[in-house]
């Protein structure tokens, strides 16, 4: 599904950030992403995603068999990319409801299909919002603005839900969650886990990961993914620290 | 032509555009610093000819060349400056005079001749807006070239619900300076909300000269909301001038999209205790278009509360300037004056200048200031296009979240739904 090859990342002013990272995700995985404060994972999730402040110097980013790296990020979105971001925007005088329906019909447009009638939507609003344990009020606000930070997170799962991505890039949604939050948070991504659907879930804790059991894990470091296994590898870093590497 | 030149003041005609510069101030007057008007006024540009009784089918024949759609109900039509009775209608409450004559020296304000003639007892005097006038010498343009400004007079039979739209037509044959003049009469405890608007039904490349008088007695809650959207592309300068009373509330809201250039200037004097007046502007700008607001708010006695909120964004080509002045005299103490204006440029060919001016000589007071200046914010944009929505339709969706606070500020729903509809084509 996501294929990374040897990927070099710079930023506009030319400070090198990812260098040379290799990573493949198939349908039904799900990644966990680990290392150092600064080692590149947030950057590492918004190439994926698209974000033009990055500049691709080097290496292969294909999605679904397709070479995404020059796409706009609306394209990738529209084929199924998502990213929780590590640091919610704020976006005044624009409700979060409003935004997921304009979100949702964009997308439909970009794949040609017609939009979704506003019954459909409401309906599926309800649906991921009582899944989330999110009031109805809560959505008339304006993104992210005041929202406290699980809250933030919350909105953040609420729209992945809402958009149905094929593979979503989750950047450290844990941080800051108490553990009621958190296990809401499992348990909307294990609402939308399937043998089709991808997750890669960038977190420092190995706490996230007792609620979803992910495939793989691996270590980034200074821009490389330098340790990659199952699942014992988080225990051994909560335990002993990235120096145990 | 429907104008004719008889019932015109003795002015030298044949000196017409000379007699009109005189008039125009420069961009040496501190109030004028950012806006050359006479860049803005065509050569050649000849006064608008008075106009008097106009038939019927006429009448007709001007108001549909144009798409504009009187309303049937709650307008109040006035063509080249005369009230067209036909076309309006005048709901219960309001009453429309001409006033009766005109013993005004040219430079002060017809507010003191109509307060005294509806409150006979009361000893009215709204001076204060003394050094305004004699810095803006287009006002008294206005005087000199209405005949006599009407009154609309609001009383307390008039039901709050009815929102009234005054328009102010024009028929503009020749690409003419236009003038406007009318004073709005608040009794106490009524509660307005009106729309003037002004329609060209003319030529482009001209210039109207509005200005608005308005008194709000005890109690009175005046809710002025002002379109602006020539797409004739010609020239606005829009005055009001407003008068407070005890316990009174103004709230003013002007949206601007379209025009060469647009000048605002608002007036507002709080003369009693518990005044409140707020003015909103709203502006979405995306081609060639120059705005000048400018704002004076004076407060002259104590426990009165302002609100200045001024949100534009500027695309194209287009340049701006904003200019709010909080006055706060000695003895207004416990003054609440309030004053944010935000600027988001969408063009890097678009400028802005903005100006806060706070005078203040009262020691406890509460007045605050703020002004940004900015771009579309790279990281909401990133955040918006992740999710789907294309960068096209992301900036609008920005622009629009930009916008909202101020028109969301508009009371009725049916007012706020045009708005919104002026500035995002829903
Ligand atoms: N736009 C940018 N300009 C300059 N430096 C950046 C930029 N983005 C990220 N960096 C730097 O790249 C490194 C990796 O950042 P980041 O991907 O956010 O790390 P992580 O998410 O792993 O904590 C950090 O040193 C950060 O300061
Ligand atoms: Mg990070």
């Amino acid at each position: 599904m996501l294929k990374i090859k040897n990927l070099k990342v710079n930023t506009e002013t030319e400070i090198s950030i990812l260098k040379g990272l290799n990573l493949d995700v198939n349908e039904g995985e799900v990644h966990a992403i680990m290392g150092p404060n600064g080692s590149g994972k947030s950057t590492l999730a918004s190439v994926i995603s698209g974000d033009p402040k990055y500049v691709i110097k080097e290496g292969v980013l294909e999605f679904l068999g397709e070479d995404v790296s020059e796409m706009d990020p609306e394209e990738r979105a529209a084929i199924g990319l998502f990213l929780s971001f590590q640091y919610p925007v704020e976006i005044p005088g624009i409700s979060l409801n409003n935004f997921i329906k304009t979100a949702l019909n964009q997308k439909q447009k970009s794949l040609g299909l017609e939009p979704f009638s506003a019954k459909e939507i409401l309906a599926r609003i309800k649906e991921n919002a009582n899944a989330l344990k999110i009031n109805l009020d809560f959505i008339k606000r304006s993104v992210n603005v005041g929202f406290s930070g699980g809250e933030k997170k919350r909105a953040e799962i609420f729209q992945m839900l809402m958009l149905n991505p094929k593979l979503s890039i989750l950047d450290e949604t844990d941080s800051g969650l108490d553990i009621d939050a958190l296990k809401i948070v499992a348990s909307g991504v294990n609402k939308l886990r399937s043998e089709n659907n991808s997750f890669i879930i960038i977190t420092h804790y190995q706490r996230l990961l007792d609620y979803i059991k992910p495939d793989f894990v691996h270590v980034l470091s200074d821009g490389k993914i330098i340790k990659s296994g199952g699942p014992e590898i988080a225990k051994m870093l909560e335990e002993k620290g990235y120096d145990w590497i | 032509m429907i104008g004719s030149k008889k019932n015109q003041p003795k002015f030298n005609f044949d000196k017409k555009s000379n007699f009109i510069s005189d008039f125009l101030p420069s961009i040496k007057n501190e109030d004028w610093r950012y806006t050359n008007l006479k860049k803005f006024i065509p050569e050649n540009t000849e006064v608008q000819p008075l106009t008097g009784y106009i038939e019927q089918e006429k009448l007709d024949k001007i108001i549909h060349s144009n798409k504009f759609k009187i309303p049937e109900k709650n307008c109040i039509f006035f063509l080249n400056g005369s009230l067209q009775e036909t076309v309006s209608d005048i709901p219960q409450g309001v009453l429309i005079k001409k006033i009766n004559d005109k013993t005004n020296n040219n430079r002060t304000l017809y507010m003191n001749k109509v307060a005294s003639e509806f409150s006979a007892d009361e000893k009215n005097s709204y001076t204060g807006f003394s050094s305004f006038l004699e810095k803006n010498k287009i006002i008294e343009l206005n005087t000199l070239l209405t005949s006599s400004p009407y009154i609309i007079h609001f009383d307390r039979t008039f039901d709050s619900k009815n929102n009234i739209k005054i328009i102010h037509g024009f028929t503009n044959e020749g690409g003419w300076f236009n003038q406007d003049r009318c004073l709005y009469f608040i009794e106490s405890g009524c509660e307005v909300y009106i729309q003037p608007e002004v329609v060209n039904f003319g030529k482009h490349d001209s210039v109207f000269n509005i200005v608005s008088e308005i008194i709000c007695k005890e109690e009175a809650n005046l809710n002025m909301y002002m379109g602006q959207n020539d797409p004739t592309n010609s020239s606005i300068i829009n005055t009001i001038f407003c008068a407070q009373e005890k316990n009174s509330e103004s709230n003013f809201n002007i949206f601007s999209v379209n025009g060469k250039l647009i000048r605002n200037n608002v007036l507002v004097n709080l003369m009693n205790e518990n005044c409140a007046s707020s003015i909103y502007g709203t502006s979405l700008l995306e081609n060639k278009e120059h705005l000048d607001n400018f704002i004076v708010i004076s407060h002259l006695v104590e426990n009165c509360k302002s609100n200045q909120l001024f949100k534009s964004v500027y695309g194209g080509e287009t340049t701006g300037s904003f200019c709010g002045k909080i006055y706060v005299e000695k003895n207004a103490q416990q003054t609440e004056a309030l004053q944010q204006n935000n600027n988001l440029m969408i063009s890097k060919k678009a400028s802005v200048n903005a100006k806060p001016q706070l005078e203040i000589f009262a020691d406890d007071v509460v007045c605050s200031h703020g002004c940004t200046i900015g771009a579309i914010d790279e990281k909401s944009l990133f955040y918006l296009r992740s999710r789907g929505v294309p960068e096209k339709e992301a900036i609008k969706l920005l622009i629009s979240g930009f916008l909202t606070d101020s028109i969301s500020m508009i009371k009725p729903e049916r007012i706020r739904d045009e708005v919104k509809k002026l500035f995002f084509k829903e």
